[in-house]
């Protein structure tokens, strides 16, 4: 965006890996600790709200986001029905613990692809 | 302290509602939902309260906020000089109120920014739509005459008991902002 | 008239809602009770909220995940656009 101050350029370049770290923190302990797929994909699509915010790169691949939020809606589906249906007392409490991890981790690069895509969609297309 | 911050939700709902300016109506939006994550997390939800500081505070007031910038913004650069005294002080609140109430009646958001550089150079280097300098007790009104709010501006003017002389400009031609 | 109606009817449907019996919280308490003491071995989960969030409720989280998709596409194609997707 023109026109931002050069202190809130700094203090967000500085914010930047902040922020992906805790994402990333919030979505692979979603099993342990508070927190989840959600939660940690909003805000990882927050660093690219932050990027917006302070540089005026425009190059967001609009075609790559949706298709792949697309793909991993099929691959949510088709996992967690999988494990669904293959689900009984024998499976082992490691295997089970893998797949809330997957599914955390899958859930959060959708919402995180979902929310960049709504909020750039705003920003860049209408009123111009 | 539970209680403290439910009767501060009502407090910045209340707020967010009644102000008239748009821009300070977000930011009690945003304080409103971050007491209320903080209220899911004295009722023993972080989940929730993650969620809600996440999208509430932060991403929804930052999507008002560039929609307010990208929508209509009437901007408006003070030019002053250095030794103000109180009398002075008393004319730029008197006119922040006037352009205020105008704003508000033609439904744009007020930009109102104080500078200290002499108003010929704001006229080359910025993007304005009304630039102001104050001379002593004189107020200069400079303005696109293209732009069809100035003659409105003049009426607001008239109305307020300022002393203002008018300077219109020709700008160029094709500016659709405002 | 047709309006009048609609709205009778609404009011109707509230008034029945609000005297319909309800089943008190505490008669049903015994999946609250199983939930807490049985999700870890379950589920292999240390947090409850994703116990449930991803395994026993796992069709709810599907068709919410499923609305963030549709909204997302609604978006793309009723926002203002020039051919470009």
């Amino acid at each position: 965006m023109e026109g931002t101050s050069f202190l809130l350029k700094r203090t967000m370049g500085a914010a930047y890996t902040f922020i992906i770290i805790f994402g990333i923190y919030i979505i692979y302990n979603g099993h342990i600790s508070p927190g989840g797929g959600f939660q940690g994909g909003a805000i990882l699509a927050s660093v690219f709200i932050v990027h917006y915010l302070i540089t005026e790169d425009k190059s967001i691949r609009f075609a790559f986001l949706t298709l792949l939020e697309k793909i991993l809606y099929f691959t949510i589906v088709c996992f967690s029905i999988f494990f669904v249906l293959y689900n009984n007392d024998r499976l082992s409490m490691e295997a089970k613990t893998m797949y809330l991890l997957i599914m955390n981790i899958l859930i959060g690069i959708k919402v995180c692809c979902g929310l960049s895509v709504v909020f750039f969609r705003f920003v860049l297309f209408e009123s111009r | 302290m539970l209680n403290i911050f439910l009767v501060m939700t009502i407090v910045f709902a209340i707020m967010a509602i009644q102000t008239g300016i748009l821009r300070h109506a977000v930011i009690y939006a945003g304080i409103y939902s971050l007491l209320c994550s903080f209220i899911y997390l004295l009722y023993k939800a972080p989940d929730v309260a993650i969620a809600e500081a996440v999208i509430g505070c932060t991403l929804s007031t930052v999507l008002y906020l560039v929609a307010i910038r990208k929508y209509k913004v009437y901007k408006v650069y003070y030019c002053y000089s250095e030794d103000t005294t109180k009398k002075k002080h008393d004319i730029i609140n008197k006119t922040r109120h006037t352009l205020t109430n105008f704003s508000l009646s033609i439904e744009l958001e007020l930009d109102f920014i104080l500078s200290k550089n002499t108003a010929a150079q704001m006229i080359t280097h910025s993007s304005y739509d009304l630039v102001i300098e104050q001379n002593q007790n004189q107020l200069t009104i400079f303005g696109d005459v293209t732009n069809y709010h100035f003659e409105e501006v003049k009426r607001w003017f008239t109305d307020s008991n300022l002393t203002v002389e008018y300077c219109p400009l020709f700008c160029e031609i094709g500016d659709d902002r405002g | 008239m047709r309006k009048k109606l609609i709205a009778g009817l609404m009011v109707a449907v509230f008034i029945g809602i609000l005297s319909s019996p309800v089943v008190p919280i505490g008669s049903a308490s015994f999946l609250h009770d199983y939930y807490i003491q049985n999700f870890t071995k379950d589920t292999g989960a240390l947090n409850s909220v994703t116990s449930i969030y991803l395994n026993y409720r796992i069709f709810d989280t599907l068709f919410e995940t499923l609305l963030l998709l549709i909204s997302v596409i609604g978006i793309i194609y009723f926002s203002r656009h020039e051919g470009d997707y």
